[in-house]
């Protein structure tokens, strides 16, 4: 069963428009990622390359907006 | 006396300062760069660490005699090096002073106090971290300009992404992400929402005028305060509800923070020192319930991002927590040795009749003991 370590709201993440992913600090050193694609799809877990740590990404669909402009 | 530091878990930037970038689960000595030595060694004679700081991947050491040493990722300036240098994979000397008195770290940055009561910042910081303005958000060892009357800073606390300083007469300064309202009361920004950064230093709120002292830890995205009679956070709070209230006999000396979850050491009335815990228990975070009569007090103790550690009076480290860069050590009491869980308290280091434990520290999945062998 896969356990979710904490909720992190979508604000918190940084964004890079350019991998187009949002990124937020894992307590290992590593980053918790997730792209802007999974959160179109209705995915809302980000999870960090290094270890099995994952987190809830909270936001609303219109939330990703603003993300969406900064590709232009 | 001599002294040892050894150090176990997440190292994938050089932070362990073992000249390699392999994570360890078993103790190995950090390596430190001295001067008139011609290789890195693991025996420091001449002074020792008094405090060691970490940030996501770098970590800073404060020497008694006011050298500070770093390791780990410099990508950014965070150890305090020159930006030529990305990592530095053993312990090396910051700049040429000699008169620190405090370091804290942060994600990507670090915060070192002198005998002046001079902040120096150095790294990168996207949210205020450094304190410079929101024109600055990277810089190499610099100066931090405060505008205000510092007699003397007593302490200096940062987080993943702010910093709390101390000063005379338990005023608190602070600069960095504040969104959650873990530096006390925000501004009220043009468009009418809370500011969710604070560019520059300023005077932070938090209610306590009227607080003559209190025992403080800056979380995650929360702080919290012990004034006497009880415990106020600030910030996100969700699963932060105390479970259980300290009983009146009990008092509390310090107040710490993983990530998730709130630890305070509290005296009791046989004056044994006891964890109190409460907040995210996912990876067995909160302090385990003693199982051994072997532990009735505790005399080190130090919290890291999501794992704990401490000492006892026969000199027997244990960890607790989430393990899963060895930061726990080894397994000892599970049915699954791949088990990141450690809900219990895991034998660490057992010292040696000539060592003593002096310091412990724990990090980013990182844990720190300092020794000292008599000779």
């Amino acid at each position: 069963m896969e356990t979710i370590y904490d909720e992190i709201e979508i604000e918190d993440f940084t964004f890079d428009p350019i991998t187009q992913l949002f990124q937020y600090p894992c307590p290992c050193g590593d980053r918790f990622a997730v792209s802007l694609d999974d959160l179109q799809d209705g995915e809302d877990v980000a999870v960090c390359p290094s270890c099995s740590l994952m987190v809830r990404v909270i936001f609303d669909p219109e939330d990703l907006k603003e993300y969406e402009d900064q590709l232009n | 006396m001599t002294y040892t530091l050894l150090a176990c878990g997440s190292n994938g930037n050089y932070q362990l300062g073992i000249n390699n970038d392999i994570d360890q689960n078993t103790l190995q000595p950090c390596l430190f760069e001295l001067p008139h030595n011609n290789k890195p060694t693991s025996i420091l004679t001449k002074s020792k660490p008094i405090k060691i700081s970490c940030g996501g991947n770098h970590t800073l050491i404060l020497f008694d005699n006011g050298d500070i040493y770093s390791c780990g990722d410099n990508s950014f300036g965070q150890c305090g090096h020159p930006l030529s240098q990305s990592s530095y994979p053993v312990f090396t000397k910051i700049g040429t002073q000699s008169n620190w008195k405090d370091i804290s770290c942060g994600w990507e940055f670090s915060m070192l106090i002198n005998r002046d009561n001079q902040v120096y910042v150095c790294g990168r910081g996207l949210k205020g971290e450094l304190g410079l303005g929101n024109k600055i958000t990277q810089s190499e060892l610099c100066l931090l300009g405060l505008d205000f009357d510092i007699e003397e800073i007593v302490d200096v606390k940062s987080s993943l992404d702010a910093t709390i300083l101390r000063i005379q007469n338990n005023q608190l300064l602070g600069w960095g992400n504040c969104r959650k309202g873990q530096l006390g009361k925000q501004l009220i920004m043009s468009n009418n929402k809370p500011e969710p950064i604070i560019w520059n230093p300023r005077k932070l709120d938090f209610g306590l005028e009227a607080a003559t002292n209190f025992q403080f830890s800056l979380g995650r995205e929360f702080s919290v305060f012990y004034l006497g009679g009880g415990v106020k956070i600030h910030g996100k709070s969700i699963g932060l509800e105390q479970a259980s209230v300290s009983n009146n006999l009990s008092e509390v000396i310090d107040i710490k923070t993983m990530w998730s979850s709130v630890h305070q050491i509290v005296r009791d009335k046989l004056n044994h020192l006891q964890i109190e815990s409460y907040g995210n228990n996912s990876h067995g975070q909160l302090f385990p319930e003693v199982q051994s009569e072997s532990i009735t007090d505790i005399v080190n103790y130090a919290i890291g991002s999501e794992h704990g550690l401490i000492s006892t009076p026969d000199s027997i480290v244990y960890s607790w927590g989430w393990g899963e860069h060895g930061n726990c050590g080894i397994q000892q009491q599970t049915k699954d040795a791949e088990d990141v869980t450690f809900d219990y308290l895991n034998l660490l280091y057992k010292a040696g009749n000539d060592e003593k434990i002096i310091l412990l520290s724990g990090g980013c999945a990182t844990s720190w003991i300092l020794i000292e062998t008599s000779t």
